[in-house]
């Protein structure tokens, strides 16, 4: 499928050409345009309609499944691939941002070579050449350096070090090692188990964010949404020092003192143990390394409070099968590996090995080198036992702290080769360049859980203006050239198709190799529905012991990875540039979060320059100023401050990596990056903290609203009432989606991918926090917070009739949509439901907008001004932080398509108006730029182009080449002076409903979604057709928990809010 | 007995005030058409300045147009701002015009027919510079002419549901009305002009203004009817224009701006402001051409006694908005005034209410009412005052919105923008300079109508 | 002689502003004013006298929102054996042989910020000289209709009531 789609460079550029000519905007004069045919008409491509190729993404280890979209050979949209295992179609904003990898204006346009100190392109014979003379001299001193590869690129490299008689290192920032030692040693299984957070009923992690980068974001928050959708339990406390996006959607946050976590977690195995609450009950050797850990040891240890210890002990054991997860990079300290084995032995004596915690599908971080590997090189290479270097996809110049000296030692090796696509800081520093493709342009495979056999296709010919080379073809020439690559076959393509002989054998199913192949790249790869887990059981305990943290300074410095820019590998695309940070919805920089207290103390507000300084160095950042932090530390994010890396990394924030000096985990050897305590000082000057959201308090106003579970309890307990929302007995708003679509087997990628709401079926309503008091202005009426209790009868009231039912089933055509105003007669009203119990405030949504819709990235210049060009946004709502119960909320808030829209009434031109199927639509080429809509609009969801973003002879413009190949071709690139919003992706509505029109028949729920919905790793949006009483959209749009933003407007909005659920913690 | 045997009363005496001597019908024509002969150094430096102010604002003008209106300082959710209210302003400046020559007119008070031909004048060229601004406001400038209902091919028609297709109206009609009224009020004046007229390109001028006027008993009786029926036509448009422009944010449902109350409240604000501009072009003209004797200080007192009228209307609105934001049901509406007066805006909140509530109040002293210098610098600070009103209500209602997430961008004017609310006084003056030497900035037939008729002297 | 002067301005204003009136609903451009294309291609000979289906060629017609235009392996089918002796046909064996695309002037510019879609049009039986006139009879193409939103917008007001395949008249159909 991939290489059928046969057409020569040539023909690509001309047809980008086209592709060009059509986005381009603006009122050009009308002058003769080339049309570019293909030269060889390729048979199964065809101008105007998207092909999609089943890939997997590798924008992080978790290696999820992903969808391509191609137009005109240009992939222009990523999407999670409903069938994979990992992912099970929702992607992160991350992996959606791959694009922009490939389309990267400052990718190697071609080898280059160093002379001098300067970089002189050179020809790929010329270059190939002179990688062979150095590395053939060099056999046996020889280093392979690669990001984390799995499959058979990873064989390739392993066997290429072994023939140049060198080594290979896998390297990886976030390696995780300090989890699987600890797993070694206290499980006896080397690796990450797949933790199941769909089971667990309890959730408590220690420091874990496992919504953002830790492990498999994705594959956890579907899971944790499916366990937040229970009426009974699924309550989750966070423990750590700083309130991390993930514990923002903790029930309660535990602020416990840096390094306490071990200990916390310790006290509660104990209290399990003492109380005999456990199912495996205490082994006895467990029991000795507890038994230092009374309640009041850990209040004195943490400064959490003995009877917190008891009580989360309690809930942990009675609420079972309950979950403990620990060990993010922010938590990752000189005791790392105890803290893991004090996690697992809470998790063992609560029975949960084997429930909640398998060593099943275990996620394939197996061949990642630890630290102490990384540590060796560097020694190896410092005392010149290295003669060549070659490093593929990692970056260790920028990601290795800069203490363990990785630059300096890198600089002794005489010769070194960067594979490297783009000039990161590791390819500044080598002598020759030979860029490989991007991901999206190459073959290859991956196995990112065991037994799950992934495949990598390019969805589109390599970029012509990037002349790469596939990776794999590389090393193999190299090989064959310095002379130790006999052993190789030909190519990376033959050498792929033998790795997947084997596999044909167990997949193949009795059919050729060739259909076989060709089914495994439609599908994106093979797997076993299960796969057996290794046994596990519990070793015994290693010695535990507290971090301590050096240094003089008297805050704790937490650095933690950044949800948007990971390990800093995304800070060359502006997408995740300018995501706003879940936590502080700051964009393109760095910040130092502290406590208002701390902040009190040095007289410093919001936004002003602090000066964070440590034994190694000292660092000048924006303060924020943030109650989710405890007061005796401070918290900064990594990923930032790259002195190369392409244009908009480049110089972009502050690496706090520099604050770290040396500290490795005593048991692992990964490097502590909680390690150090810092002093705060008022700084002279830093960068501008450029934040989208700068009120965090909702006040008074019904914005993002919660709910007691007891008032739903109750609600349900009504008697003798039979309603819509009757399917509640999950709260997920789009486990209906499933049980509707569990039905159809429509595997079509568009579909709402197929999710656990069997898990949810089954509890008993009303069950669990029955004792827990409801607050009465939860239930007064008026306020959208009475639970919807309605009567067979029900209809309806006359303000909701629009946004809940259309009024009749056809329309006559003779009315003219414009002059209408109430899509009366409507055969569709699309509309959308959000559920913030599940919303977890990810912000994938954003990116996926930004792909399908064309929304240009503006700079930090213009967000200060208020003047970003999102279409949605999250908001973020705290409403107490300060420890204990916790109440942050997440709002995704996009145009809600009202149906007595506020900004229709007021444009003079019509240029926004409300089309028959209940969009409010916004016509940019009538828009005159009045504003009056913006003015006019109680949800400020409209964006004005102040400037000219799409014209490239303009300074602001948007997409310089390539990232314009990006564009999609069904959406016009907005000009200057023009209002623009969410359409809810109208262009795919045309598509749909023309799908259905070539096949003759109705359109099937959920055949139509929007880019937010599509991508959404928790399908917290459900969109849809409210005329079909069936849908998803309308069961939960009528769900007890429904009510509308600012309802008191009386706007009618199309976009139904579900209310989150407030959970109490204590166990029944 | 005739108003101006006032001017030479003993009161004036010792006041600095120049006694003029008793006028007679000839030394009339001559002081005022005195104005309308070749301009001297003076003028010319005033109107080159003010050309140079002009131009500056023309190039931020373009800049604006290639760059987009992102060079102004607008944001979401100020999408709204210095425009809009140059806008409201000048409209307001606009009203005090027609008030004057067409509703005194009807009410007979005499007091008008030194004053009313000026205040006209103000009023179509502040209506030419109003009418500028929602243009260059928009994102687009180049397609203003779609809020014009006209048949086009594309078949679409305006939206009538808009209050900015109200404005179209509205203001276009204004502008109609009010040169009319300008235009037929100077035809006898005109005449007169055209007939002393040396210079041919003056007696052009004149000629074409005088619609072949020749004086007869005839003309002079349509002339009054005609002037007496423009003045009825144009009274209503008074009150209904400022109400449409008050309507652009009345009929929103932004707080601060969805209230009853301002339809009364921008016209009394728009006739305050109208008449202290008036007095502020008065007294200099007077001053100038030496014409005290024409325009007494008694007509400019009366004047004030205008502005102190309006400024107290204008000074009820804002308490009564105060009370019923506190009075009323609406959360958002009580929060907003709350942040109005002490928010990031209360500055502008607190000039635009000293400017015109606390300093008019002085004008309750007639020796203040009677003080030409100390009454020019009251209106100036009026005229500040009214324009930060309107800023008042466009910006710090947008400021704060709805939900809290939009709180906190705060907008911040740009230099394109201040150069552009100077350009529009300079457009403004650059019309009223020609006017004083184009055409009688005085109504010479109608203060004749005061003067004793020219007696023959007595046979001996 | 002022009084003929004036009626002469006034009856010339509006005869100006009544044919820029009717200019701009005009649907008709002017004949023959096709550009001139790199190869001579008759489709007055090939869809008129040989009677080639337009679909032949342009398959994208019915299936794709873009009529694509033939690649030029397509022409080649034919004129591998065909006509061969011609001097166009040699031009484009040519370009075949270079491995270069025929660089074919665009004939119909559709204006900006409007999508218009092939497929959906085909499939609701309008027929193809409906928009690109009789192309059977063209020597050389010509942009038959004015493209505009006016020319469009009457069309589907006539089929707004088509008892299978009803004209949509709202703006996002286009517009998006």
């Amino acid at each position: 499928m991939s290489d059928s789609v046969v057409y020569t460079r040539r023909d690509f550029l001309k047809l980008v050409g086209i592709g060009a000519a059509g986005a381009a905007s603006g009122c050009a004069p009308p002058q003769a345009e080339k049309l570019i045919p293909y030269l060889v008409a390729p048979n199964d491509v065809l101008p105007g309609i998207p092909y999609w190729y089943a890939s997997t993404c590798t924008e992080c280890p978790a290696g999820c499944g992903i969808l391509v979209k191609q137009r005109e050979g240009r992939a222009i949209k990523i999407e999670g691939n409903p069938a994979h295992p990992v992912n099970r179609g929702g992607l992160c904003a991350r992996g959606q941002a791959g694009l922009q990898g490939l389309y990267d204006p400052d990718r190697l346009k071609g080898p280059m070579v160093r002379e001098g100190g300067a970089w002189k392109p050179v020809a790929w014979d010329q270059a190939l050449r002179l990688a062979t003379e150095k590395l053939a001299p060099a056999r046996g001193k020889v280093a392979l350096v690669t990001s984390h590869a799995t499959g058979s690129f990873h064989a390739l490299c392993g066997e290429w070090a072994t023939a140049a008689g060198g080594t290979h290192l896998v390297y990886e920032a976030f390696a995780h090692e300090s989890m699987r030692e600890a797993n070694r040693r206290t499980f006896g299984q080397a690796s990450v188990p797949r933790l199941d957070f769909e089971r667990a009923t309890f959730l408590i992690a220690f420091g874990a964010d496992f919504l953002e980068t830790w492990l498999s974001p994705v594959g956890h928050a579907r899971g944790f949404a499916t366990m937040r959708a229970r009426r009974d339990g699924g309550a989750f406390v966070a423990v750590e020092p700083r309130l991390s996006l993930t514990g923002a959607n903790a029930d309660e946050w535990i602020a416990i003192r840096p390094g306490g976590e071990m200990a916390l977690a310790l006290g509660m195995a104990r209290t399990i143990v003492t109380e005999g609450l456990g199912a495996a009950g205490g082994s006895g050797a467990a029991m000795d390394a507890l038994s230092a850990y009374t309640p009041e040891a850990v209040e004195q240890q943490t400064g959490v409070p003995g009877a917190t210890v008891q009580r989360l002990a309690r809930a942990f054991a009675a609420r079972r099968p309950s979950l403990a997860v620990a060990g993010g990079i922010a938590a990752q300290s000189e005791q790392s590996v105890a803290l893991h084995a004090a996690v697992n032995l809470l998790n063992h004596v609560a029975g949960n090995l084997g429930e909640t915690v398998h060593f099943d599908r275990t996620l394939n971080l197996d061949a990642v080198a630890p630290f102490g590997e990384v540590q060796n090189l560097i020694a190896a290479m410092g005392e010149g036992r290295v003669d060549a270097l070659v490093v593929h996809g990692a970056n260790p110049a920028y990601a290795v702290p800069a203490w363990a000296g990785f630059v300096p030692a890198m600089d002794k090796v005489p010769f070194k080769i960067s594979l490297s696509s783009v000039l990161d800081e590791t390819a500044e520093h080598c002598d020759l360049l030979l860029p490989s493709t991007h991901a999206l342009e190459s073959l290859g495979d991956a196995e990112p859980l065991r037994g799950v056999y992934a495949i990598l296709q390019p969805a589109m010919q390599p970029v012509p203006l990037f002349d790469a080379k596939p990776a794999g073809d590389m090393l193999i020439a190299l090989a064959r050239g310095a002379g130790f690559g006999q052993s190789f076959p030909d190519g990376w393509r033959p050498y792929l198709e033998a790795r997947w002989r084997p596999l044909h054998g167990r997949f193949g199913g009795g059919r050729d190799f060739e259909t076989f192949w060709r089914e495994t790249l439609q599908k994106g790869g093979v797997w076993e529905e299960e796969s057996a887990a290794t046994p596990a059981r519990w070793t015994g305990a290693p010695v535990f012991a507290s971090p301590e943290l050096k240094g003089t300074g008297e805050l704790a410095l937490v650095l933690y990875p950044s949800p948007a820019l990971y390990d800093g590998r995304g800070a060359n695309k502006p997408w995740l540039q300018e995501l706003p940070d879940p936590t502080t919805k700051a964009v393109w920089g760095s910040w130092a979060e502290i406590h208002p207290d701390t902040a009190a103390k040095l007289g410093v507000r919001n936004g002003q320059p602090i000066k964070i300084a440590t034994e190694a160095g000292s660092v000048e950042l924006p303060a924020y100023v943030y109650g989710g932090i405890r007061p005796d530390t401070v918290a900064i994010p990594l990923g930032q401050g790259h002195t190369a890396y392409g244009r908009y990394a480049k110089g972009c924030g502050v690496n706090p990596l520099s604050l770290l000096s040396a500290a490795t985990d005593a048991a692992s050897g990964a490097v502590a990056y909680l390690s150090a305590k810092a002093t705060v000082t008022v700084g002279a000057q830093a960068m501008d903290l450029v934040v989208t959201q700068r009120e965090k308090i909702q006040s008074e106003r019904v914005v993002a609203e919660v709910i007691p579970l007891a008032a739903l309890a109750a609600s349900a307990a009504v008697p003798g009432v039979s309603h819509a929302g009757s399917h509640d007995d999950s709260l997920a708003a789009s486990a209906v989606a499933d049980s509707m679509h569990g039905g159809n087997a429509d595997t079509s990628h568009r579909a709402p991918a197929h999710r656990a709401a069997h898990a949810a079926s089954g509890h008993a309503p009303a069950s669990g926090a029955a004792h827990h008091p409801v607050h009465p202005s939860q239930t007064r009426p008026g306020k959208y917070t009475e639970p919807m209790a309605r009567p067979p009868d029900y209809r309806p009231p006359a303000h909701a009739v629009t946004a809940f039912e259309s009024e009749h089933p056809a329309r006559s055509g003779r009315q003219n949509p414009v002059t209408e105003g109430h899509y009366k007669h409507a055969k569709h009203r699309w509309a959308m439901a959000i559920d913030l119990n599940s919303c977890t405030g990810c912000s994938a949504c954003l990116v996926a907008c930004h792909a399908e819709n064309n929304v240009p990235m503006v700079g930090p210049e213009p967000i200060k001004r208020g003047r970003e060009m999102h279409w949605i946004r999250i908001e973020r709502y705290e409403r107490k932080l300060d420890g204990g119960e916790n109440d942050v909320r997440f709002m995704p808030m996009m145009c809600q398509h009202c149906g007595d829209a506020p900004c229709e009434t007021v444009c003079p031109v019509y240029a926004t108006y409300h089309n028959p199927e209940g969009l409010n639509a916004q016509v940019y080429n009538r828009c005159v730029g009045t504003r009056y809509c913006s003015n006019n609009c109680p949800y400020k969801v409209r964006a004005f182009n102040f400037f000219d973003y799409a014209a490239p002879e303009k300074p602001t413009f948007a997409f310089p080449e390539p990232l314009n190949w990006q564009l999609n071709p069904d959406v016009t690139v907005r000009s200057k002076g023009v209002m623009e919003k969410c359409t809810m992706c109208v262009q795919r509505i045309l598509e749909g409903k023309g799908n259905a029109k070539d096949e003759q028949r109705a359109l099937r729920d959920g055949e139509i979604q929007t880019a937010c919905a599509q991508t959404c790793p928790t399908q917290a949006i459900v969109f849809g057709d409210l005329v079909d009483p069936e849908s998803a959209v309308s069961k939960a749009s009528h769900g007890e928990r429904r009510y509308w933003v600012l309802g008191d407007l009386n706007t009618k909005p199309g976009v139904t809010y579900l209310k989150k659920v407030q959970r109490p913690v204590e166990p029944v | 007995m005739s108003e101006y045997e006032f001017a030479a009363t003993a009161s004036d005496v010792g006041k600095g005030e120049h006694v003029p001597p008793t006028m007679t019908q000839k030394s009339l024509n001559d002081d005022v058409l005195k104005l309308i002969s070749v301009p001297g150094p003076v003028w010319w430096t005033i109107f080159l300045l003010d050309l140079a102010i002009l131009l500056v604002a023309m190039i931020a003008e373009r800049n604006q147009i290639v760059h987009g209106v992102g060079v102004a300082g607008h944001t979401r959710p100020v999408m709204w701002a210095s425009y809009v209210a140059n806008f409201v302003f000048w409209v307001g400046i606009a009203h005090c015009g027609t008030l004057v020559s067409a509703i005194l007119f009807l009410f007979r008070s005499h007091f008008r027919r030194a004053v009313y031909r000026v205040a006209e004048a103000m009023t179509v060229f502040g209506v030419l510079t109003a009418g500028l601004f929602p243009i260059l406001h928009l994102g687009r400038p180049w397609f203003p002419y779609w809020l014009f209902p006209y048949p086009s091919q594309r078949q679409i028609w305006p939206n009538f549901r808009s209050p900015l297709e109200w404005d179209v109206f509205a203001v276009t009609t204004y502008l109609t009305v009010s040169s009319i009224f300008f235009i037929v009020g100077i035809i006898p004046d005109a005449a007169a002009m055209r007939d002393r007229a040396r210079n041919p390109f003056m007696r052009l001028i004149q000629t074409i203004f005088s619609f072949g006027w020749r004086g007869s008993n005839n003309q002079w009786k349509h002339f009054y009817s005609a002037y007496l029926y423009f003045a009825a036509f144009a009274t209503p448009l008074v009150l209904s224009v400022h109400s449409v422009v008050s309507w652009d944010f009345a009929m929103a449902q932004v707080p601060g701006w969805h209230s009853t109350i301002f339809a009364p409240y921008f016209v009394a604000g728009a006739i305050f402001s109208g008449v202290a501009m008036v007095i502020n072009l008065l007294i200099p003209i007077r001053w100038g051409f030496k014409l005290q004797h024409i325009v007494t200080v008694d007509h400019i007192e009366k004047l004030s006694k205008l502005v102190l009228l309006t400024s107290t209307i204008v000074g009820y609105s804002y308490l009564v908005e105060f009370f019923s934001a506190w009075y009323g049901p609406s959360p958002y509406e009580r929060d907003l005034f709350w942040w109005r007066a002490t928010g990031h805006f209360a500055w502008a909140f607190w000039i635009m209410f000293t400017c015109n509530v606390i300093i008019p109040l002085s004008l309750w002293f007639k020796s203040v009412r009677r003080n030409m210098t100390v009454l020019f610098v009251i209106c100036l600070l009026v005229n500040v005052g009214m324009w930060f009103e309107r800023f008042v209500i466009i910006v710090t209602s947008l400021a704060r919105p709805f939900e809290p997430m939009s709180w906190g961008v705060n907008y911040r004017m740009s230099w394109t923008e201040g150069a552009i609310l100077a350009g529009s006084f300079a457009w403004f003056f650059m019309y009223f300079l020609i006017f004083v030497r184009l055409l009688p900035a005085f109504s010479v037939a109608e203060i004749k109508e005061t003067l004793p008729p020219p007696m023959r002297r007595q046979p001996s | 002689m002022k009084r003929a002067l004036a009626l002469v301005i006034v009856a010339a204003t509006l005869a100006a502003a009544t044919h820029a009136l009717s200019q701009s609903f005009s649907v008709q451009l002017g004949k023959n004013q096709g550009p001139k294309q790199p190869i001579f291609y008759s489709h007055e000979l090939h869809a008129g006298k040989l009677g080639m289906d337009c679909l032949y060629c342009h398959t994208g017609a019915e299936k794709s929102p873009i009529a694509n235009i033939p690649a030029v392996g397509t022409c080649m089918g034919c004129h591998k054996l065909a006509a061969t002796d011609r001097p166009e046909v040699q031009k484009l064996a040519g370009y075949y042989e270079r491995g270069e695309q025929v660089p074919w002037v665009e004939v119909y510019r559709l204006p900006d910020h409007v999508k218009f879609n092939h497929k959906r049009h085909v499939k609701a039986g309008v027929a193809c000289q409906t928009c690109h006139g009789p192309v059977e009879k063209m020597p050389v193409v010509y942009q038959y209709s004015s493209l505009k939103m006016g020319w469009c917008v009457s069309c589907h007001r006539q089929n707004i009531d088509h008892p299978e395949y009803p004209a949509p008249m709202d703006c996002l159909v286009c517009h998006h």
